[in-house]
């Protein structure tokens, strides 16, 4: 009986200290010393523009909405959303997604 | 960009709409079993269009039935399907073939011979040589050994320093190196002979090198007859034969004479032309023939010439200015200024690059007679030139 009643204190110990943060903090802290990309290093889209015609993003994602003016797309961290007009896309690959059109807003939401 | 598009038509690609209420899941499981989607387009809520290469249409199948969504097909681009469309006619496909096989085979064949670098052999014993040793128009590039080719020309045409053949192609260039001849001077000098006249005139100057001057500053020389003798006379010495050499020169008149009448025609152009276009084969007109036969024009042409089996063939522009005519009456002051220009030119183009040394010392203005309507001018040079040749005694 004490020997499980010290392992349910432990397990209570374990929670408090929060482990899984302090982990992924230390992880940040080693990759950033390592000069890396910094879309590695936060695990999280990479969008490149050409004025409001063409967008590139990067990084593993999926299409939630697709319509001719609402784009809305699920990315590692965040839900990306575009609006504008005749939005087409042109390629879609494995980690990369080009979309063309007359883009008017890009914004984001949480998850 | 452009040569990929190229690349995927030539392989074939489907434009497909789809159908459906889960057109995003459909892109997404297109995208995570890697098959190639693009130009995506949202035609109306629910109806996606887009493209994709034929051999991973197939796979769309099962991803349509997953989803409930209707796939049409829209357009089929590319040479895949053109070629499924045209598959019964075998003679179609032979005769691609066939064209594909002689253009390839049209290519062993040598098509074109240019002879390069040969100053004093004619071209034709050239070709007429590499004829006979085996490089001609239409002989086959392969089992050509270009070194036999150079060892029997070079024994044939004992001019030939250096020689080499360069097939480009279908072109053959042959590049000829040709002994170098000694010059005249050098022959002359150990030959015994006289320096004769090869043009009349009065004397002006006679210097003499080697031998003895028979005539004066002064006298009158006829062609043919010895200006400086190859002898040399002494009063205790038996005369000895030498080279003649030395430099005479001699005052000639050369003539410029014309009639010229009062009134002329003269061309009043237009700014308006006709252009047409039009080829030559060996040396015949052939253009587009359009021109209204009331009119005066003047052709300008403008081509381009290649030669295809020795035969030339060459792409004209021809353009027509029309001109008008118009009469104008000259005085004799304007006809004289005229005469002596156009007798200038001529002796300057004509006459002067066929002499030696030669400079002019006076010239005269003479009319002739004069008319009612016209005139007739004579322009008289006085050259001084260098004449004689050297020939050798028998």
């Amino acid at each position: 009986m004490i020997l499980k009643k010290k392992s349910k204190d432990g397990k209570k110990i374990f929670k408090k200290i929060d482990f899984k943060s302090k982990v992924s903090a230390a992880k940040e802290q080693f990759l950033e010393r390592l000069n890396l990309p910094d879309e590695l290093v936060y695990e999280c889209a990479k969008i490149t523009m050409i004025g409001n015609k063409q967008l590139l993003l990067e990084g593993n994602n999926n299409i939630v909405d697709y319509y001719d003016n609402y784009i809305k797309v699920q990315t590692k961290t965040l839900y990306l959303i575009l609006d504008g007009k005749n939005l087409k896309i042109d390629e879609i690959t494995d980690t990369e997604l080009l979309v063309s059109g007359d883009i008017s807003n890009v914004g984001y939401i949480n998850r | 960009m452009e040569l990929e598009e190229g690349i995927k038509r030539i392989k074939g690609v489907v434009e497909v709409e789809i159908q459906g209420f889960f057109t995003e899941r459909f892109i997404n499981l297109c995208r995570i079993n890697n098959i190639k989607i693009w130009n995506i387009k949202n035609v109306v809520n629910g109806i996606v269009r887009f493209s994709i290469a034929i051999k991973d249409f197939k796979k769309i199948k099962p991803i349509s039935k997953k989803t409930k969504c209707k796939v049409k097909i829209i357009s089929k681009k590319g040479v895949y399907f053109k070629l499924f469309k045209y598959r019964k006619r075998s003679l179609a496909f032979i005769l691609i073939l066939l064209f594909l096989i002689l253009s390839t085979l049209s290519t062993t064949f040598i098509w074109n011979i240019e002879v390069v670098g040969n100053m004093y052999i004619p071209t034709e014993n050239i070709y007429s040589a590499l004829k006979d040793s085996g490089l001609y128009v239409g002989r086959n590039k392969i089992g050509l050994k270009t070194k036999k080719v150079i060892n029997e020309m070079r024994v044939e045409l004992t001019d030939i320093a250096w020689m080499g053949i360069e097939i480009d192609g279908t072109h053959a260039k042959v590049k000829v190196v040709e002994k170098t001849k000694l010059p005249e001077s050098a022959v002359n000098e150990n030959t015994i002979g006289d320096i004769v006249s090869d043009k009349s005139g009065v004397i002006e100057k006679i210097v003499v090198e080697n031998g003895t001057a028979i005539l004066e500053a002064g006298d009158y020389v006829e062609e043919g007859r010895i200006l400086i003798e190859g002898k040399i006379y002494s009063k205790f010495l038996e005369p000895k034969d030498v080279s003649a050499k030395g430099i005479v020169t001699v005052k000639r008149q050369y003539e410029y004479k014309k009639e010229y009448p009062y009134t002329v025609m003269e061309k009043e152009y237009n700014k308006k032309a006709k252009y047409s276009i039009g080829f030559t084969l060996n040396d015949k007109e052939n253009y587009i023939n359009y021109l209204d036969k009331s009119l005066k024009y003047d052709i300008i042409k403008n081509s381009k010439e290649i030669s295809i089996f020795n035969n030339k063939l060459s792409l004209t522009l021809y353009r027509f200015n029309i001109y008008n005519e118009k009469s104008i009456t000259r005085s004799d002051e304007e006809i004289e200024e005229l005469a002596k220009n156009e007798a200038q030119e001529y002796i300057e183009k004509t006459v002067l690059p066929d002499l030696r040394s030669p400079k002019i010392t006076n010239k005269e203005l003479i009319i002739d007679s004069k008319d009612e309507d016209k005139i007739c001018v004579r322009m008289v040079y006085d050259i001084v030139e260098e004449i004689g040749y050297f020939k050798e005694r028998v």
